[in-house]
């Protein structure tokens, strides 16, 4: 079997199992890199990256995700103090299709697992349930592959908004 | 009878190879229990904003002269020393506002780390040998008169979490003014600081030095803070001293503090320190 077909064969087997009411919609892969920034200014940005897999159909998208925000450090002091952050997440996702370039609104729920360290030694791990928001701009390049650009507010992990502007692909199973 | 004459070459071997080592070798703290260990323990504020600490830690005895340096001990990467103006952190939770709680974590607990050192001097009313191994950190001044905590944290051993001191009020010294001059022979000095209060003992030193690189200094005890101290014309007179020399007047607050029980032994302290630099003349 070709590469062509059994992507979405494999994406239809796996709908089928997982979600039945999206086996004829599309299958999306998402990966995005970027950077985030806590509203809390006493500490640094750092890397944001996440990856979600997702269904489309009729305009929307339900996704399935993963958010990595890795060590914000905090910039008061010389000492080795850094937050980061785990999140899990569902997303629902509107596609307002503009010609060009299509616009995609988001909300979603997270479970974000937020560890303090000090001295690298893990101080303390929170556990609880972030929304967030997106908008994002999104390129077709060709049938399977898009291109995107975007920014996602989390609000209120574990004490502080934070803020992700990211670049990223998708490839789209249709 | 061959190997009856070799004993006294392999013991002058073996005395020699100790007497090679002797010079840098430390102990480690991993086969040390905690009740085998003296903590020294300083912290001085000299009002820049922050607190230092000095801590060294000795087998059985306090430092001293005629200790070796294989009585120093050096923490292996199971012992930690913490220095903290808030909670031990071993005792530690944070919760809530993670971003403003660690913020707060980082101003009130530190580290403490240190190597064999090779200062050749201390300061006058220390008891640490800084020669030796010692450890040592900082932090940012906390609220007038706070408390302190030392905490040597181990794993698979007995902590010594509770060694704490308060430290004395901050205070400046009102006279003499800096640049002023004075006769070491015929001007007594009267140094007056504000504020003063109880439960410290008052040190001070008076270090001078000359443009032809003579030194002296003299050093004087009160235990009780009334605000003055007296130095009598006479007192910072020395033979190796002539001409028109810089004085450095350097006034120490100290304040004893409790060193936690699991220690064999054990002496911390807490000193205030400010300095005022004037002229001397014969």
């Amino acid at each position: 079997m070709s590469k062509q077909k059994f992507l979405p064969a494999l994406a239809f087997v796996l709908c089928s199992l997982l979600a039945p009411a999206f086996c004829w919609a599309d299958l999306l892969l998402d990966g995005n890199l970027g950077s985030g920034s806590p509203s809390d200014s006493n500490y640094s940005s750092g890397p944001f990256a996440n990856g979600a897999v997702g269904f489309s159909e009729q305009g929307w998208q339900l996704r399935l995700g993963y958010m990595h925000l890795d060590e914000f450090e905090l910039e008061t002091t010389d000492k080795p103090a850094e937050i980061s952050v785990r999140a899990p997440y569902l997303e629902i996702v509107r596609e307002i299709d503009a010609n060009i370039i299509n616009i995609e609104v988001g909300l979603g729920a997270s479970y974000a697992m937020t560890k303090a360290s000090f001295y690298n030694r893990t101080l303390s791990r929170e556990e609880e349930f972030a929304p967030f928001a997106e908008l994002a701009l999104v390129k077709d390049v060709n049938e399977l592959f898009s291109l995107k650009a975007g920014y996602v507010y989390m609000k209120d992990v574990s004490g502080s908004d934070i803020s992700n502007y990211f670049l990223g692909f998708r490839f789209s199973f249709r | 009878m061959k190997n009856s004459s070799m004993t006294p070459v392999v013991m002058l071997l073996a005395i020699l190879l100790s007497a090679c080592n002797s010079g840098d070798s430390v102990v480690s703290s991993s086969n040390i229990a905690t009740n085998e260990i003296y903590s020294t323990m300083e912290l001085h504020a000299d009002g820049s904003g922050m607190v230092y600490v000095g801590v060294q830690l000795t087998k059985d005895q306090p430092p001293s002269d005629t200790s070796s340096s294989d009585e120093y001990i050096e923490l292996s990467a199971a012992d930690e020393l913490w220095f903290t103006s808030g909670v031990n952190m071993r005792d530690l939770e944070i919760e809530g506002d993670l971003f403003d709680a660690l913020a707060h974590v980082a101003k009130t607990q530190e580290l403490v780390e240190g190597t064999t050192r090779f200062l050749d001097e201390g300061f006058f009313w220390s008891r640490l040998f800084p020669i030796q191994t010692y450890y040592d950190g900082s932090l940012e001044v906390a609220e007038e008169g706070a408390t302190y905590t030392v905490s040597l944290l181990r794993e698979g051993g007995i902590d010594a979490k509770s060694s704490t001191v308060t430290m004395p009020f901050p205070f400046e010294i009102v006279a003499p003014l800096p640049g002023e001059t004075y006769s070491r022979s015929q001007d007594s000095i009267l140094v007056e600081w504000l504020p003063f209060g109880a439960d410290v003992q008052v040190e001070l030193e008076a270090n001078t030095s000359c443009p032809d690189g003579s030194v002296d200094s003299y050093t004087t005890t009160q235990a009780v803070d009334n605000g003055f101290l007296l130095l009598n014309a006479g007192d910072l007179m020395s033979d190796n001293l002539s001409g028109s020399c810089s004085t450095s007047l350097t006034l120490a607050k100290s304040r004893l503090g409790q060193p936690d029980p699991a220690f064999v032994g054990g002496f911390i302290s807490a000193h205030q320190v400010r300095t005022v630099s004037v002229t001397t003349t014969d």
